[in-house]
């Protein structure tokens, strides 16, 4: 009990109390991901290496004749940056306009559009792809049929199956991700910053440009470098729309490889390591940039950001937002509706050419969908339920608890994003099938590799949420008497509540129609939706995939409906 | 007194043995490592000497429809799959689960399966008979000599009888939709597929199919040297299967099929979609696509009923119809093909059938036809 | 328990009249590696208010938070009603939600989920108390601070005001042991914050219960605080009661801190024992308060003494030859409402001088300036 006298310059003396030591919460997700993410990369590298046996496991050789032999290939690597850059700056530019307009104008129908614009994402690029064929194909396809009928000029007005078909159809599928990050980040923003623009003079377009666009800049790197992640890794699109135009990228060449006999898995380990290198470089650079800007902007007191009034310019914006719903939404689920009711392939306007027999097929009389859609629908539901407690139990440690060790877990999280997904799929696969405990070919599996490919998505989701919870509401439970898990059940969770459903839902939408991460690790007695519909689509007729997709898309659709109506029924939050 | 050679005193053996004993211990080790990275036809063969018992034993109705559901793995196109063993079950009482898997991706699956022990897959229908017969000199695939064998001529069974045996010939006509082109320009031998004028227009199927590779392992002692770096210079396109040819080329975005699975001759027919196919003079390259039991299947019964139907008459004609192929048994016809003896049919010879299932032809042919359609 | 002598403050010992409640001893604590709080030790009698008073920065946040337990101190101790809930040295650190106190938030932290009533009962709730009881004690609370019609009310309706009394309500139900209150008013505009200083006051005396106030505002601290505690950089600068502070400063800062006050730097002219000391500022003499020995001086040796605003005179007519009594002039007026700043000339330098309205003396006009020698207090220098 003495007075501890001289304490005046101490040297901070390490705290004795446990405050900082590594909680639970911190070293279990980081051993987690440590494994999940490091194994698999760890096995992915080592057989870059196999230069003997291509079937060992472990290699039995090692050498760089893989990477060597790459080097013949190297459009391989060039077409996938080709396509994954462009269709970044496409899907950046539609996002940042679409965004614009609905967060700082006047134009109306916000409410409208913000839920269109943000459908095609969760529809998922499959479904995408297997419209924009029927739309696009240079003869059947629907928009060129109508071409010609309007014009009587035989040429085609487009053909999908080119490299800007598929980074059209690719930008349009991914750009409703830009659009919520940067529109996040705008409804944010200090309109004081903007509106002493104007008041110096500066009319909107300058204002827009000179002043929104640059304080905007950390929202716009930190989107695009999501979405240069994900198109990095994107299979179904490339390969619907490219294998006719001999347009091959790293993942339609990774697939082939696994398909031949002898799979040349090396040759295809060695390709996934060179992605894996570039999106990681990608993903360096980019937290180099964003740290040395300081972010002046965000979190104005509650002011709603004022809104420019475009006036003659409104038909125009309005215009555009019609556009994009139109290609990204209207026109594929029309033309895939269309398809799934024709009796014979083709696409006829007949009554009597259409039949719902598709729908019977798929749902009823064929197994392997059958089991496909309950199979998803159990992953979804696991996805999201064990994603979402993941996700925020992180963004609590992270953000909220005082353990030691919260940077790394939160950098630790964000890392699968420099995995392109059909890479990390394999590698994955590879590790399981070495697990001595009977993983392998089971749902489990799949929805392992799921939440590891979803966290960085549901992490920034229950991150935003839970920053926003101001802390003195949970320290006011625990003065009240409340411990922790009291103070959860009763504080933090119900303020959560919301961003616990939204993303939920999210997660539950975008693993109902994820392709890539499960085209390896899903089998017999396991298929799922997304792999079943691309095996479909190899095998089946237009009509029956059509219709595969088209419940697939309803499914989402409903989901999306639930999650509207539940949080409508909750206001104030 | 004890004849110690009788009964060797293990510490004396060793101890005999002991003076070379580095050496030996690092063979045995060594051993040990292949086994662990390789070892699985060790541990096959163990396995199936069980198995190997019961493969002439004729199955039993009731024992089969009390195994469970019986597990198939197929190359083939799902539906006419599901189709067939609708009728297979309503006749047997057997449940079946199908899956469909290319041989490129079922043989490593299955290697896996057996590495952790829990091999479920009891028959395979293959698209690749050299794969097979790889399988079965590695002891991985059951002997069941079924009664149906004596009506299959021996290029159609394996080699000894019993292993694996054909479920239909795919024969690989070249294809087109006279709607986009006409009857007098087509090509009609293989050569014509050269022409200039096809630049861009033929699809064939990946290097992942089985029916390519055979393709070319006929063809190439056939045919010019040269034939197939001026077939690269067509710039033809690489599809992931026979149907995905058949879509595009019933939309006029592919004029030729160059080598087309001829049972999508009927499919298309049945849809009232306008096509016909060539038979070229040099020879149709085909596949005799084996079905063959899985050495380790847990429904032996079910199995062996189930080969038992498909090899029989009335399986091949139910399951040729609902496919369009042609069976291997002459005393089968399917309505509205052209005889089986009107066609040079062109299936890898027995002399040449190592060479067939070799790794090593596999991947020469992977790395050739890859270049071909520009991957 | 004998009375705590407050050593670091290092002037006349603090003797508590009754037993002390809460005692914070040698706490030190840091945030981000940086300390905030340094060595500091006081205590806090039964029934007390006492107000931590100091610029922003300078630890009195922390202070609070860390005898809340929301922060946990690199060293020191603190007792809460003879239970020891933080030793350093013994390890002990009893976790928040067993100290028994309560806290009012700067943001007041009202629960957006829950209705008025449910927020104001959840300690009672906690603590398993019966339903009927929580009920009839949440109910008081409520009514004690008039929010009683809007019990069933959701949270996100209520104004900043109505939040306030809430927060005030909700930590009076839950029997404390003391209160805690992390500048309370200062999110209020100012007719509100003085009102709601009454109410307050008011609560405190019903209840009276221990409590600690930390505030920015040294008009709140001396209204409602029993004791007022000037920290500055982690550290205390003086201890007591209000008015002792005001009238008796002990440094600069203080003198600067509390009410409006001049500091007049000059060299002493005269110091003895029991007798004014002189002190000359620009060739002009003033008569300070008598003191023992001298404070610090600055570091060219002169010292710093502190006239209050209010305690200068000025005065019409003729100047008296007596100490403390010059001829001044006013150099600006400026006209407050209720009261009134004089920039005032005179020749040691410039006063500000307080008046009232309804005695103007017109700008540049001559005046009588007089300094009452009790009120020229000599202070420390920084």
């Amino acid at each position: 009990m003495s007075v501890a006298a001289s304490g005046a310059a101490a040297p901070l003396a390490p705290p004795r109390h446990g405050a900082r030591r590594v909680r639970a919460g911190v070293w279990l997700p980081l051993a987690f991901l440590a494994a999940g993410l490091g194994y698999p990369l760890f096995l992915l590298v080592a057989n870059a290496f196999n230069v003997g046996d291509p079937q060992a496991l472990p290699p039995t050789e090692y050498g760089s004749a893989n990477f060597v032999s790459l080097l013949e290939h190297l459009d391989w690597i060039g077409n996938t940056l080709l396509v994954s850059i462009s269709a970044t700056i496409l899907a950046m530019a539609i996002g940042i306009v679409l965004a614009w307009i609905l967060y700082r104008t006047t134009v109306p129908g916000q409410r409208v559009f913000e839920v269109l614009i943000a459908i095609p994402y969760p529809l998922g690029p499959l479904v995408g792809a297997l419209a924009w064929s029927a739309l696009g194909s240079p003869r059947e396809g629907l928009l060129n049929q109508l071409f010609t009928g309007l014009t009587g000029i035989a040429e085609p007005l487009f053909n999908i199956y080119s490299v800007p078909g598929i980074i059209f159809v690719m930008a349009i599928f991914e750009a409703p991700v830009a659009v919520l990050m940067i529109g996040a980040a705008m409804q944010h923003m200090d309109s004081a910053l903007e509106e002493s623009s104007t008041v110096f003079g500066a009319g909107k377009l300058r204002t827009a440009l000179r002043v929104t666009l640059p304080l905007m800049l950390p929202a716009i790197l930190s989107a695009a470098l999501f979405l240069f992640t994900s198109m990095m890794g994107a299979f179904a699109i490339p390969t619907m729309l490219g294998t006719n135009a001999r347009f091959y990228v790293a993942t339609t060449a990774i697939y082939v490889m696994f398909q031949s006999y002898p799979p040349n898995y090396p040759l295809a380990a060695a390709i996934g390591v060179v992605l894996v290198a570039i999106t990681a470089l990608a993903v360096w650079l980019s937290a180099r940039v964003l740290k040395s800007r300081t972010h002046a902007i965000i979190f104005g007191r509650n002011y709603r950001p004022r809104r420019l009034n475009m006036r003659g310019w409104t038909p125009v914006l309005l215009a555009f937002e019609c556009a994009y719903v139109l290609v990204s939404l209207v026109l594929p689920l029309g033309v895939l509706l269309l398809a799934s009711l024709q009796k014979s392939g083709g696409l006829s306007w007949m009554l009597s050419d259409w039949t719902l027999n598709n729908f019977h097929y798929v749902l009823i009389d064929f197994p392997t969908t059958r089991q496909a859609i309950g199979n998803s629908l159990l992953l979804g539901i696991g996805t999201g339920t064990l994603g979402v407690a993941v996700a925020t139990t992180i963004a609590w440690m992270v953000h909220r608890s005082q353990s030691a060790g919260r940077q790394l877990l939160e950098q630790a999280t964000m890392l699968p994003q420099a995995f392109p997904r059909l890479i990390f799929a394999f590698g994955f696969m590879w590790m399981v099938m070495s697990l001595p405990i009977r993983l392998y070919g089971t749902l489990y599996a799949v929805l392992l590799a799921y939440i590891i490919v979803f966290l960085p998505l549901a992490y920034r989701g229950m991150s935003g949420v839970v920053v926003q919870i101001d802390r003195s509401l949970e320290e006011a439970a625990r003065i009240s008497g409340a411990h922790w898990g009291r103070m959860m059940r009763t504080v933090t969770l119900p303020l959560l509540r919301a961003g616990l459903l939204a993303n939920w839902v999210l997660l539950f939408m975008i693993s109902v129609r994820e392709v890539s991460a499960s085209l390896f690790l899903s089998g017999p007695g396991t298929q799922v939706l997304g792999p079943a519909i691309f095996s479909f689509w190899d095998s089946g007729g237009l009509p029956r995939v059509s219709a595969l997709a088209v419940v697939q898309a309803v499914i989402i659709l409903i989901a999306l409906a639930v999650v509207r109506r539940l949080a409508r029924a909750r206001p104030g939050l | 007194m004890k004849d110690t050679r009788e009964v060797p005193n293990q510490a004396e053996h060793s101890a005999n043995e002991s003076a070379p004993s580095p050496t030996r211990r690092r063979i045995v080790a060594a051993a040990g490592a292949g086994l662990v990275t390789s070892g699985l036809p060790f541990l096959m063969s163990a396995g199936d000497a069980a198995a190997q018992g019961s493969a002439s034993a004729p199955p039993d109705l009731a024992t089969a429809r009390k195994e469970g559901p019986l597990l198939l793995w197929h190359g083939d196109q799902e539906g006419d799959v599901v189709e067939y063993i609708k009728g297979f079950t309503q006749k047997t009482g057997i449940e079946v689960v199908q899956q469909r898997l290319l041989p490129g991706a079922a043989w490593p699956k299955l290697d896996a399966e057996y590495r952790t022990g829990n091999s479920n897959v009891d028959v395979y229908m293959s698209s690749d008979a050299g794969t097979m017969d790889n399988q079965r000199k590695q002891g991985r695939i059951l002997r069941y000599e079924s009664p149906e064998l004596v009506a299959y001529a021996p290029q159609y069974k394996s080699n000894p009888a019993g292993f694996w045996t054909t479920y239909y010939i795919n024969i690989g006509p070249m294809m087109y939709d006279p709607r986009y082109v006409s009857e007098d320009v087509a090509p009609k031998t293989w050569m014509d597929l050269l022409d200039p004028r096809w630049k861009g227009q033929i699809g064939f199927q990946n290097a992942a199919a089985g029916t390519s590779y055979a393709m070319w392992f006929v063809l190439k002692d056939i045919l010019p040297k040269d034939f197939w770096d001026k077939l690269a210079a067509q710039k033809p396109r690489g599809y992931s299967s026979s149907t995905q040819i058949m879509t595009d080329i019933h939309r006029g975005d592919v004029k030729i099929g160059g080598r087309v699975s001829n049972f999508q001759y009927l499919k298309s027919l049945r849809q009232k979609l306008p096509v016909k196919m060539v038979f070229p003079p040099e020879g149709a390259p085909s596949v005799t696509q084996p079905v063959g039991i899985i050495g380790t299947t847990k429904r032996p019964n079910a199995a062996k009923i189930f080969v038992d139907y498909l090899l029989s008459r009335d399986g091949q004609q139910k399951w040729n119809t609902i496919q369009g192929s042609y069976s291997a048994r002459s005393d089968v016809n399917v309505e509205g093909l052209p005889p089986i003896t009107s066609i040079k049919v062109l299936i890898p010879t027995p002399e040449k059938f190592e060479e067939y299932g070799s790794a090593a032809t596999h991947a020469e042919f992977v790395k050739l036809f890859n270049r071909i359609v520009g991957l | 328990m004998a009375a705590e002598i407050n050593l670091t403050s290092g002037n006349a010992p603090i003797a508590a009249a009754a037993r002390p409640f809460i005692e914070v001893k040698g706490l030190t604590a840091a945030y981000d590696a940086k300390i905030v709080v340094r060595d500091v030790s006081f205590s806090v009698a039964a029934g007390e208010h006492l107000s931590l008073l100091g610029p922003s920065g300078c630890g009195k946040s922390t202070t609070l938070r860390c005898i809340a337990g929301l922060e946990t101190p690199v060293e020191g101790e603190i007792v809460i009603d003879s239970e020891v809930v933080f030793s350093s040295h013994r390890r002990i650190n009893v976790p928040t939600e067993k100290r028994k106190l309560s806290m009012v938030f700067q943001s007041y932290a009202i629960w957006p989920h829950m209705t008025v009533f449910d927020n104001v009962a959840y300690g009672l709730r906690t603590q398993g108390v019966r339903d009927d009881e929580v009920r009839s004690e949440a109910l008081r609370a409520l009514r004690m601070v008039g929010m009683e019609e809007l019990a069933q009310s959701s949270a996100t309706a209520l104004s900043g005001g109505q939040q306030q009394r809430v927060a005030l309500a909700r930590s009076y139900a839950c029997r404390p042991k003391a209160i805690l209150l992390d500048e309370p008013l200062s999110n209020l505009d100012a007719r509100l914050r003085s009102r709601m200083r009454e109410e307050m006051r008011e609560l405190q005396r019903q209840f009276k219960l221990s409590t600690i106030y930390v505030t920015h505002d040294q008009e709140e601290a001396m209204a409602m605080s029993d004791r007022v505690i000037v920290m500055r950089d982690g550290r205390i600068e003086q201890e007591g009661p209000p008015l002792e502070i005001y009238d008796h400063p002990r440094s600069r800062f203080v003198a600067d801190f509390i009410g409006a006050a001049n500091i007049v730097c000059g060299r002493i002219r005269q110091h003895v024992a029991g007798q004014p000391v002189l002190l000359e500022v620009e060739g002009t003499v003033i008569e300070c308060a008598a003191r023992a020995d001298l404070p610090r001086p600055q570091a060219d040796g002169s010292y710093m003494v502190a006239i209050r605003a209010v305690y200068a005179e000025l005065r019409r007519g003729a100047v008296p030859e007596f100490a403390n009594h010059w001829q001044a002039t006013i150099d600006r007026r400026t006209l407050l409402g209720d009261m009134v700043t004089y920039s005032v000339r005179w020749p040691g330098g410039k006063l500000r001088i307080h008046g009232f309205p309804n005695d103007l003396f017109e700008e540049g006009s001559p005046v009588h300036l007089h300094v009452p020698p009790v009120r020229a207090i000599l202070v420390d220098a920084d």
